[in-house]
């Protein structure tokens, strides 16, 4: 006997609605049921014209991240079971600009990404390879922070974005510290400038919500208080 | 659909009911790390807010001389009234401070995986510590 | 333009004097309060303790640090909610003429049992 998920769904299409609104629907509950599997349901059978991003389908890509029963997660890797109640409630990623209903602009999210030169610059000219061993520490701790597929969830609940529209967020400066921490890397002291004011690092009051939510266990505040570390020690005139 | 708008500020749409005391009904429930957070910053203000009261009375009390300063001391230090706002005073200093301790920790780059045990300990021990406060001036105040 | 500002002196002085005023805090608390619970505080007494160096410049340690923590703390509160550059300057400004202001009071009162 299946039960019948409530769901409500955040929508607003700028062209058409003043406001925005909430639609209930009424879905089977399948086994295993993930809320991406819901919202392709609800699209498929119910109503044409909900619109939501998807690509992978398997926590990959970083596409689907929305606000689900209180908080940023990815659609694909959230599953109904696991969320304890029978109502579930969409709503687009909040701190970001809504295109229609649970899709929003993720412009300003990559604008602060590209302002942290997110990219690796060789540190000089080499005929051979860095070596470095595969269980390095120094490899560990990068394959940590590589592991950002730019979903958007950490930005998305940062309370220091909401309230600073010109904070870089917690993805972009763990992507920076990523970059800062590779020792093959030879732009570290010029990101340590663009990520050392009071947009970048010193904006983070070690909230946690970003922990809280992504989905690849990353770790921005630790990321974020290292270049810190390094910002003080530059300041200060101590080498590390 | 009363409280649900996007808010325009500066160009941007955000989605939320936020205003100006961000994510407080966004999120639900609030996390460890945004108690403590929250704490920190209210406490922060209260206690910034005392301080300026605090040095300029004590100051002003002081330069007019001993009689005023006799005078406005044991009127303050005999209100029960008083007493109690004290005790919360220094629930507030207990709670800012030793989440401070728990924020220099992790500036330090020390327990930043373990950030809620830590904050609960933290709380621990200002209940502790306020409990022994407590007991300490609750005979003044029902004197 | 982003409004960028160098914060780095201004979060790791507010790191310091945090450490400070919990010693400084610590002992004054205990001593002024908690130490004799229900003593009433007389002026005569305030004037032994500051004429003591170590008291003198415990209760300076407090003013100074603690105007510092608090008014640097509101304009990092302040920061947070991403003003304009004349905002940020006009507010830093005034903050700044609030601390000055209120340690020249306070520290012409201490001097006075000096």
């Amino acid at each position: 006997m299946s039960v019948n998920l409530t769901v409500k769904v955040f929508r607003y299409n700028p062209e058409v609605d003043d406001l925005p609104r909430f639609d209930t629907f009424d879905v089977p509950e399948m086994k295993n049921m993930a809320v991406l599997d819901l919202l392709y349901q609800i699209q498929d059978n119910q109503d044409r014209s909900l619109s939501f991003r998807c690509s992978c389908r398997i926590g990959m890509c970083g596409s689907c991240a929305m606000f689900i029963n209180g908080k940023s997660r990815l659609a694909c890797r959230t599953l109904v079971g696991g969320l304890g109640t029978k109502e579930i409630h969409l709503r687009p990623l909040p701190n970001l600009p809504i295109l229609k209903d649970l899709v929003v602009d993720m412009d300003p999210f990559f604008d602060k990404y590209e302002r942290v030169k997110p990219y690796f610059v060789p540190k000089e000219e080499r005929k051979d390879f860095y070596r470095v061993s595969e269980g390095a520490d120094e490899r560990k701790l990068i394959d940590e922070m590589l592991e950002c597929i730019t979903c958007g969830a950490c930005y998305s609940s940062c309370t220091m974005v909401t309230t600073d529209p010109d904070y870089l967020g917690p993805a972009a400066l763990n992507r920076a510290f990523c970059l800062v921490a590779d020792k093959r890397d030879g732009a570290g002291a010029e990101r340590l400038r663009l990520v050392g004011n009071t947009d970048g690092v010193w904006r983070c009051h070690s909230q946690f919500n970003c922990v809280e939510v992504c989905p690849k266990q990353i770790i921005p505040t630790w990321s974020i208080q290292q270049l810190r570390k390094r910002c003080v020690f530059k300041k200060l005139g101590i080498r590390v | 659909m009363k409280g649900i708008r996007t808010v325009t500020r500066r160009g941007l749409s955000i989605s939320a009911k936020t205003g100006y005391i961000p994510n407080l009904t966004v999120w639900k429930p609030m996390a460890v790390g945004m108690w403590a957070w929250w704490l920190h910053r209210i406490t922060g203000l209260a206690l910034a807010a005392y301080l300026l009261i605090h040095v300029s009375l004590m100051s002003i009390a002081i330069l007019k001389g001993p009689e005023l300063f006799d005078s406005l001391l044991s009127m303050l230090m005999t209100s029960k009234l008083f007493l109690i706002f004290d005790l919360g005073l220094f629930a507030a200093v207990l709670i800012h401070g030793i989440n401070g301790v728990r924020l220099i920790l992790f500036d330090l780059g020390i327990g930043m995986r373990r950030q809620k045990e830590i904050f609960w300990f933290a709380m621990a021990l200002v209940a502790a510590l306020f409990i022994w406060s407590f007991l300490r001036i609750l005979p003044e105040i029902v004197r | 333009m982003i409004n960028k500002t160098d914060g780095t002196l201004s979060w790791f002085l507010q790191r310091v004097t945090a450490v400070g005023l919990i010693f400084l805090l610590g002992v004054h608390l205990w001593l002024l309060h908690y130490k004799n619970p229900g003593e009433i505080i007389k002026f005569g007494d305030v004037a032994i303790r500051l004429r003591t160096l170590t008291f003198f410049f415990v209760d300076m340690g407090l003013l100074t640090f603690g105007l510092y923590h608090a008014l640097n703390g509101i304009n990092n509160i302040i920061q947070d909610y991403g003003i304009g550059t004349t905002g940020r300057r006009s507010i830093g400004f005034i903050l700044v003429i609030i601390g000055c202001v209120m340690v020249f009071l306070g520290g012409v009162s201490l001097f006075k049992f000096v």
